[in-house]
């Protein structure tokens, strides 16, 4: 097989008249598993750790900082879902901006990208137990009296607790990838299927709690001693926090980075563009329905959890120092939706899309990286065997096992030491995205014959849709990198953080120089390979 | 238009497509002919007709065969001369069953499909490739051909003779299972709507085909006919029974890319 140019020659048609060159191919992933796919990346189960940061914005509205998200992300998904329109290939926006930016760039910012990717595999898997395994022992452990299962609850918290978490969704995914991308997909769809169930459950749940049906403060006065609710608010009247503020926008917008670092990532699926079902529509329709249908139940929840729990109570039990908080379990709204439910069964339920989608987030990083390593190796700056499969299954093997190895070496350092933070990684990858929404500024400029000869040549007047779309994107982006570098309640902005930001972008750099110098001792023409998409 | 380069290699599909069947049947490897060029073969009788008719020249060779035999069909094409093409590996990693080949010198592309053809609608034929020889059963030809959601002339054509030398009944060599067909229907409305309409659209195409003489298009239309109420007789299964309250609200075929 050759490489295709771009622009595809269509094949003549007569109205009425179909012709058809060959016998030709029913992808197999389909609309509805970009949007799984998304809501993996996306991983609601996040919520925990976003609503815990809402304390950090007096007078910000969760729900206004996750509409505001929202819109940004559909704005950023339009621009990756256009240009994946364009370049369907493995390593979606790598394609794109090595094309359309340059090829260094391109290179730099993917594997800046993949590098946090791997971060965020390593380290979900982590979130797994921290989020998901611990709080629902410590819930049913506390609703059935069993100190054991608590003590499950609190060892899963513990460093050998969160590598636990993490060995096991790097263990079990990449066997999973290893026996091939379709398995994995299933399993996805199986897995989304439980988790839009048992979310549905605990929607019903909090809107039983926050209409009276079930009372939260008695149920949580039952389990952690009667008062202990009031208790709760008194302990943090004392301690000098303040619950009560009056709404502020500017505070509301600061947050909405926390539901942005979850929202965003949808847009991971051009990594496998190559073979998606109707591809123009699939990446586009699936994207946005990941960030629609998963921005839409962030702000239900948030909402829902302040009425069932109290906005009040919420913030002063995140803000309490561990000794003073009732419970010997962390004051997440999973727990408390546990406690709302009252039944150890809801509680087992109502844990499921937690655990279903926290289970699938590290994998979801995993597929993006081997296709981004695969798409480097066939433009030729990286090895052959990040691109080698295995001979029965045609899946990939050393790229598998390197990111694997990489994904493991984060979970160590994430369960075993302080140095590693959960927004640590959202810097390094806000500069890849803004590559995109840049690539999608230029694009019709930088590469007009395929613009004009793409399906996605709409333009507002006289200017092209994807630039408009792009521009506001950008604005987007750009706002959430400077918050990132400013407000160090992201922890973004730390020495570390900042150090291995720019690291791996040298890094890339470098690597991208030195295979630019080993092509062309080859007699290599690393531009000409630029000029066309690669095949797979 | 087509060069004189194409027509030889048009002319040489038929026997290189019944050469490569016989040779993995040699090797225990059932690889059945499918397509345009399994209605050649099969009706060679009538072959004088495609190009009266305006068919065009063949361009590959479609096969079924098993996916067991993976490994097996992509020695035996390499043995016979033929490159696997790279992507069409590539393609098993996301649950596709499909091998590509192209010859380096006669340029002719193979396609081999193991298991099921999955197109605009899905035939699984694993229990199918050992009813007969060297090409698939004439059954399952013509739901091969009554799948396309988009249908073309030509399918219309190798439509029309593969009718007009099958006489639909109980299966046996030479004829048209009609139970094969009927039950296959009878399980996917959408499968079922679509060859219903390329069945009404078939009987149309014929009235106009002036290069088929008169009695050869009386019997087309009315094995047509045939086909049609013995397809229409068949009881539904529950889901076929769903599938059609819905109707053609919802799409009813899958979008097929180029290969």
């Amino acid at each position: 097989m050759t490489s295709r140019s771009v622009s595809q020659p269509q094949i003549p048609t007569q109205p009425g008249v179909f012709t058809r060159a060959s016998s030709g191919l029913v992808r197999q992933v389909r609309t509805q598993d970009v949007m799984f796919y998304g809501w993996q990346q996306i991983a609601l189960g996040y919520i925990i750790f976003i609503v815990a940061a809402w304390q950090f914005y007096p007078g910000a509205s969760m729900e206004v900082g996750v509409l505001l998200a929202t819109a940004a992300g559909i704005l950023i998904a339009i621009c990756y879902a256009f240009l994946s329109v364009v370049y369907p290939r493995s390593g979606g926006d790598y394609v794109f901006m090595s094309r359309i930016l340059h090829p260094a760039a391109g290179l730099v910012l993917s594997m800046s990208l993949i590098f946090w990717q791997l971060f965020y595999a390593g380290i979900n898997g982590a979130f797994l137990s921290k989020f998901g395994l611990a709080p629902m022992f410590s819930t049913l452990g506390i609703q059935t009296g069993n100190h054991s299962l608590t003590a499950i609850g609190s060892w899963f918290t513990s460093p050998w607790g969160l590598f636990s978490g993490g060995a096991l969704v790097i263990g079990v995914f990449s066997i999973v990838q290893y026996l091939g991308v379709g398995l994995y997909f299933k399993a996805q769809r199986w897995a989304s299927y439980v988790a839009i169930g048992s979310l549905l459950v605990t929607v019903v749940t909090l809107i039983l709690a926050s209409t009276g049906v079930l009372s939260f403060q008695h149920n949580f006065d039952v389990v952690a001693g009667h008062g202990a609710y009031q208790g709760v608010l008194h302990a943090a009247a004392s301690a000098g926090v303040s619950t009560h503020h009056s709404f502020s926008f500017s505070q509301s917008l600061y947050f909405a980075a926390w539901p942005a670092f979850s929202l965003w990532f949808a847009v991971l699926s051009v990594s496998f563009g190559g073979e998606v079902k109707d591809g123009q529509r699939s990446q586009f329709r699936g994207m946005n329905l990941a960030i629609i249908t998963m921005g839409g139940f962030m702000l239900l929840l948030m909402f829902l959890y302040r009425m069932a729990f109290g906005s009040g109570f919420i913030l002063a039990s995140s803000q309490l120092p561990t000794n003073k908080f009732p419970l010997n379990a962390a004051p997440y709204v999973n727990l408390y939706t546990g406690i709302a439910g009252g039944n150890v069964v809801l509680t087992v339920v109502n844990s499921l899309w937690v655990l279903a989608l926290l289970f699938f987030v590290g994998a979801s990083s995993l597929v993006a990286s081997t296709r981004n390593m695969l798409a480097w190796s066939l433009d030729g700056v990286a090895p052959k065997w990040f691109s080698a499969v295995s001979a029965r299954r045609h899946t990939p093997t050393w790229s598998l096992v390197l990111c694997a190895v990489i994904a493991t070496i984060w979970a160590l350092l994430y369960s075993f030491t302080d140095t590693v933070l959960v927004l640590g990684g959202f810097l390094g990858q806000c500069v890849p995205i803004l590559g995109v929404c840049v690539a999608a500024i230029v694009f019709p400029f930088r590469r007009r014959e395929d613009f004009e000869s793409s399906p996605i040549a709409y333009r507002i007047g006289r200017v092209p849709l994807i630039t408009v779309v792009g521009v506001v994107a950008a604005i987007c982006v750009g706002f959430c990198f400077y918050r990132l570098l400013v407000d160090t309640n992201y922890g973004a902005n730390n020495t570390l953080s900042v150090v291995m930001t720019l690291g791996a972008a040298a890094f890339a750099a470098l690597w991208f120089l030195v295979y630019r110098l080993w092509n062309k001792a080859r007699g290599t023409d690393l531009n000409a390979q630029f000029k066309e998409i690669p095949i797979e | 238009m087509t060069t004189p380069t194409a027509d030889l290699r048009s002319q040489r599909i038929p026997a290189e497509a019944t050469r490569l069947a016989e040779q993995a049947e040699a090797r225990s490897i059932p690889l059945r002919i499918t397509g345009s060029v399994a209605v050649f073969v099969l009706c060679r009788e009538n072959a004088d007709l495609l190009a009266k008719l305006g068919r065009r020249p063949y361009h590959d060779i479609d096969f079924w065969a098993l996916d067991r035999d993976r490994k097996r069909i992509v020695e035996f094409f390499a043995a016979e001369g033929y490159s696997v093409d790279p992507e069409s590996l590539h393609l098993r990693e996301w649950g596709i069953k499909r091998l590509i080949f192209e010859h380096p010198e006669t340029s002719i592309k193979v396609d081999v499909f193991m298991d099921e053809l999955v197109m605009a609608h899905t035939i699984p034929f694993a229990d199918r490739l050992r009813v007969d020889s060297p090409c698939i059963p004439p059954a399952d030809l013509l739901l091969s051909k009554l799948q396309i959601h988009e249908i073309t002339s030509n399918d219309f054509i190798d439509l029309t003779l593969l009718l007009l030398g099958h006489e639909p009944g109980e299966e046996q060599p030479g004829r048209i299972g009609l139970d094969r067909v009927a039950s296959i229907l009878a399980e996917d409305w959408g499968f079922w709507y679509e060859a219903t309409q390329n069945l009404a659209a078939l009987e149309g195409a014929v009235a106009g085909y002036s290069a088929l003489p008169g009695a050869a298009r009386d019997s087309v239309v009315r094995r047509i006919s045939a086909l049609s109420q013995r397809i229409e007789a068949e009881p539904k299964s529950r889901r076929w029974r769903w599938r059609a309250r819905t109707g053609t609200r919802r799409r009813w075929y899958e979008h097929v890319s180029e290969a």
